[in-house]
């Protein structure tokens, strides 16, 4: 088993009282395995894998466990509440992340090279030749032409579906053991969605990389994830195969997203 | 990048040229000649200076000549000092006043940017309320309030500062104090609004899944991106510690360009006037060139649209 | 004693019109509430209310006037015995009577100038955002060459050619001070254009005046309020600033900055001649700069 969810659940302190995002979350993935999380806005599955990744902002509150198999058979990782220095040795390097919006998760003010390499160079420890060369391959694996001259150029002279291959070949770089991907598709044009979900795959195959999908769109979890998690208001309504939920959904609100995809 | 630098230079020439045609059209429209002091002037010494001055051709013809002296620099001569000439006057009194605001702005930043950051990474708190509460009081003191009440407090019932007159590094503390405090206060409370705005973007997220350390996250994401209202503040910033100059000159009796300035203002020199007038107005236009250049330079998404 | 009251009147009838605006949508209730929880804001307004009533009645209240010379009596400390309550200047002169007068001519240049600077960059700011295109890159290429102008020189340039009258003074700030408001204005009024219930409201058979009247100008008034709020305590620093020069108000009439400037030279000697009035100048300053904060963080809550 590579990550080992347990009992998560998350609430936010605010002005008027504290307010859950998430309760009693369960669940494992192996490695190489691909989970969907779906739900609509706000069911809290966003918050579930930014806690994993110690990323949830000030105010929240996380309970539970998450335990990252450690390597080489050495003892799991436990994730929530894990000391900063322990939760950076696993970001970047182990789990890696993709944002919904290309446009913003990219920082404007700096290179792609430097974007690049500085997280090759934080975790593989090598020199900037090697990082950079590093870096140009990935790029050349999401297929962006002319690689090595792009990297010299800023996040906004790339169009939004190339931003987001940017981010993928920035997320596996460091061939992680999972690759969580929230919402990576949501901001993009219909026609580039399904070129990014390919891109994921085949580098996924390549790498035996395990995958935590995020969408609101079943249809999405149905072309990608063996498994899949239905969460509302915090809570998972149900968890089994993907074809098992299609096929015999056993919650009313799984029913009701199933009806909600549009037939052809 | 050059393109960039080219198009800002470009961009400098109407501005120059309402400068110079405002300036102009002002000391034209103005009642009186200048020329008509408080005793009557003998009618052939008249005649001798709106020849000197060159009053008596067309107006066009003045303008020309006026664009072209402005051009070379060259600003006549003063009317109250009569041997004297505006360049000259220039050439004295502003490395004084380039020290103190120079001084003043370095203050406010080298002070200002650390402030500002650690009131935004304590946001709320009680470091935070602090530094607010500081620098809208800091906003909130005019330079020639802050200037005699340092006046008094160190100099007169302390013998810890000279109240006045340049000299030693002594010499400058009160009166750097006095015109930088609120810009002190202004780049503390843009900086802090800056950093609390970057901090919630999603890059910085993005930084830190990628496992950079805090350090990285702050010098290279965060540092760079904050920076940027602070860097297009340094050209308002600038124009603004010229003018605030003026009064702490006076204040401290400093012998700098601000003090000739307000001299001749009182005494309606109007040469001295105009000339102070517009060389400030080319050295803010200068510095605004050198601002946003530097600031298409830190913020690629400028350069390129 | 009539006009106090009348001019009290007047300030209350105001009082009434904001709160009945405040209670005219739930968006301006809102931020009234809010802003009623920021104490520091609330204070300040107390603080500044007593202030203009007391430059109003103030110089009723004492039994000097503020330009009588009396030379038995000069440099005086403030005492409650001799009726100087904050003292006497070089000649003998009241500063109650002088601080609170002068209190007067800050105030109002600061209000009158505002408001001059409210006509011209709404206005400006208004068509620019509304016509948008070219007219609108050409109006603001304009406010930028404004900005990199140096003001303050062209200001005493002004009063220097024309001479030095407090109508010029209104006039010569204001028109220097819309910039700002203009900027705002138009960035505001670019983003309401573009707004799904302008649209909505347009589709919806509304006419231009209509969408104006019940759109564009509820949802502007707030950004105005917080930069008038703003721009006063600038207007009544940059009036101060040309008094302490000596290029603003002649004597014998005065300011807060005239007199501090007067006092500077008898600090020495008589040192409630500059703190007095710095600090009238100084907690004016500041409370408006706390309103104005409280307003903006009242209407803008997401920072908080």
């Amino acid at each position: 088993m590579l990550l080992r969810v347990d009992n998560l659940a998350i609430e936010f302190a605010t002005y008027s009282g504290t307010v859950p995002a998430v309760r009693d979350l369960s669940f494992a993935t192996d490695h190489g395995e691909s989970v969907g999380i779906v739900g609509e806005s706000g069911s809290g599955k966003s918050q579930s894998v930014l806690a994993l990744m110690g990323l949830v902002a000030d105010n929240a509150r996380v309970a539970g466990s998450a335990r990252l198999a450690g390597p080489d058979d050495a003892a799991p990782v436990e994730l929530i509440g894990a000391r900063a220095r322990v939760l950076r040795r696993v970001r970047g390097a182990r789990i890696a992340m993709i944002f919904q919006d290309p446009m913003t998760a990219l920082n404007p003010h700096l290179r792609i090279a430097t974007q690049m390499t500085e997280l090759v160079r934080t975790h593989l420890g090598v020199s900037k030749r090697e990082a950079t060369e590093r870096a140009v391959a990935m790029l050349e694996a999401v297929r962006i032409p002319q690689a090595a001259r792009r990297m010299r150029a800023y996040p906004h002279q790339f169009s939004g579906g190339m931003r987001q291959r940017v981010m993928i070949a920035m997320a596996l770089a460091c061939e992680p053991e999972l690759l969580i991907a929230d919402e990576p598709t949501t901001a993009l044009d219909v026609t580039v969605q399904d070129e990014i979900l390919e891109t994921i795959a085949e580098l996924r195959a390549a790498t035996n990389t395990a995958l935590l999908l995020i969408t609101h769109d079943l249809g999405v979890v149905a072309g990608q994830c063996a498994r899949t998690i239905v969460m509302q208001n915090g809570q998972v309504v149900e968890q089994g195969a993907t074809e098992r939920i299609f096929e015999q959904p056993a919650a009313t609100y799984t029913q009701d997203l199933l009806a909600a995809i549009p037939r052809l | 990048m050059l393109a960039y630098t080219l198009k800002r230079l470009a961009g400098v020439v109407p501005t120059l040229f309402i400068l110079l045609t405002a300036t102009f059209l002002l000391v034209h429209l103005a009642p009186g000649s200048p020329l008509d002091g408080d005793r009557p002037m003998p009618a052939e010494i008249r005649a001798n200076l709106e020849a000197k001055y060159h009053l008596d051709e067309p107006l066009i013809q003045q303008y020309g000549r006026y664009l072209a002296n402005t051009a070379q620099l060259d600003f006549g001569a003063s009317y109250q000092y009569k041997d004297t000439s505006v360049n000259d006057l220039i050439a004295t009194g502003f490395p004084v006043s380039l020290a103190v605001g120079g001084f003043s702005l370095l203050f406010a930043l080298v002070l200002g940017i650390p402030l500002g950051i650690l009131a935004a990474v304590r946001q709320n708190m009680p470091a935070d309320y602090g530094a607010m509460g500081a620098s809208l009081a800091g906003i909130s003191v005019p330079n020639f309030v802050l200037g005699p009440l340092m006046i008094l407090a160190f100099a007169v019932y302390n013998d810890w500062l000279p109240a006045g007159g340049l000299g030693g590094w002594q010499h400058y503390v009160m009166p750097v104090i006095a015109l930088g405090t609120m810009y002190l206060a202004y780049v503390t409370r843009l900086m802090r609004a800056a950093t609390i705005e970057v901090l919630r973007a999603p890059f910085i997220r993005t930084a830190r899944a990628k496992g950079l350390s805090e350090t990285r996250v702050f010098v290279v994401h965060v540092l760079p991106a904050a920076l940027l209202p602070v860097i297009s503040f340094l050209g308002p910033g600038a124009a603004a510690i010229l003018t605030g100059s003026v009064v702490v000159e006076q204040i401290f009796g400093i012998p700098g360009l601000g003090r000739f300035f307000v001299t001749a203002a009182l005494n309606r020199d109007y040469t001295l006037v105009l000339g102070i007038t517009l060389f400030y107005g080319i050295i803010i236009i200068a510095f605004n060139l050198v601002v946003d250049v530097l600031y298409g330079w830190l913020d690629p998404r400028v350069t390129y649209r | 004693m009539s006009r106090a009251v009348t001019k009290q009147a007047g300030g209350w009838r105001k009082q009434q019109a904001l709160d009945r605006a405040a209670a005219g949508n739930s968006l301006g209730r809102d931020a009234w509430r809010r802003l009623s929880a920021n104490r520091a804001a609330m204070t300040s307004l107390g603080v500044l209310v007593s202030i203009t009533l007391a430059v109003i009645i103030g110089p009723w209240l004492t039994s000097y006037d503020y330009f009588s010379q009396d030379y038995d009596a000069i440099w005086q400390a403030p005492s409650l015995a001799t009726g100087h309550w904050f003292g006497t200047d070089q000649v003998g002169r009241d500063l109650f009577a002088r601080t609170l007068t002068g209190g007067r001519i800050s105030l109002m240049v600061g209000i009158v100038t505002t408001l001059v600077s409210l006509v011209i960059g709404v206005t400006y700011g208004a068509v620019a955002g509304f016509i948008g295109g070219k007219t609108d890159s050409l109006m603001m290429r304009a406010v930028d060459i404004l900005y990199s102008l140096p003001f303050m020189f062209f200001v005493i340039l002004l009063v220097v050619f024309f001479g030095r009258n407090l109508f010029l003074l209104f006039a010569a700030i204001g028109a220097v001070s819309w910039l700002d408001m203009a900027r705002i204005v138009r960035g505001q009024t670019l983003a309401i254009k573009s707004q799904p219930y302008i649209e909505a409201a347009r589709m919806a058979g509304a006419g231009t005046a209509r969408i104006i009247a019940r759109h564009v100008v509820p949802n502007l008034a707030g950004i105005v309020v917080v930069y008038v709020t703003l721009t006063i305590p600038q207007v009544i620093l940059f009036e101060s600033f040309l008094s302490y020069l000596g290029l603003g108000v002649q004597p014998p009439a005065t300011s807060w900055g005239a007199l501090i400037n007067d006092g500077t030279g008898e600090m020495s000697v008589a040192p409630w001649l500059v703190l007095i009035p710095s600090i009238f100048l100084a907690v004016t300053l500041f409370c408006f700069n706390f309103i104005g904060d409280g307003l903006r963080d009242a209407l803008d809550p997401k920072d908080r």
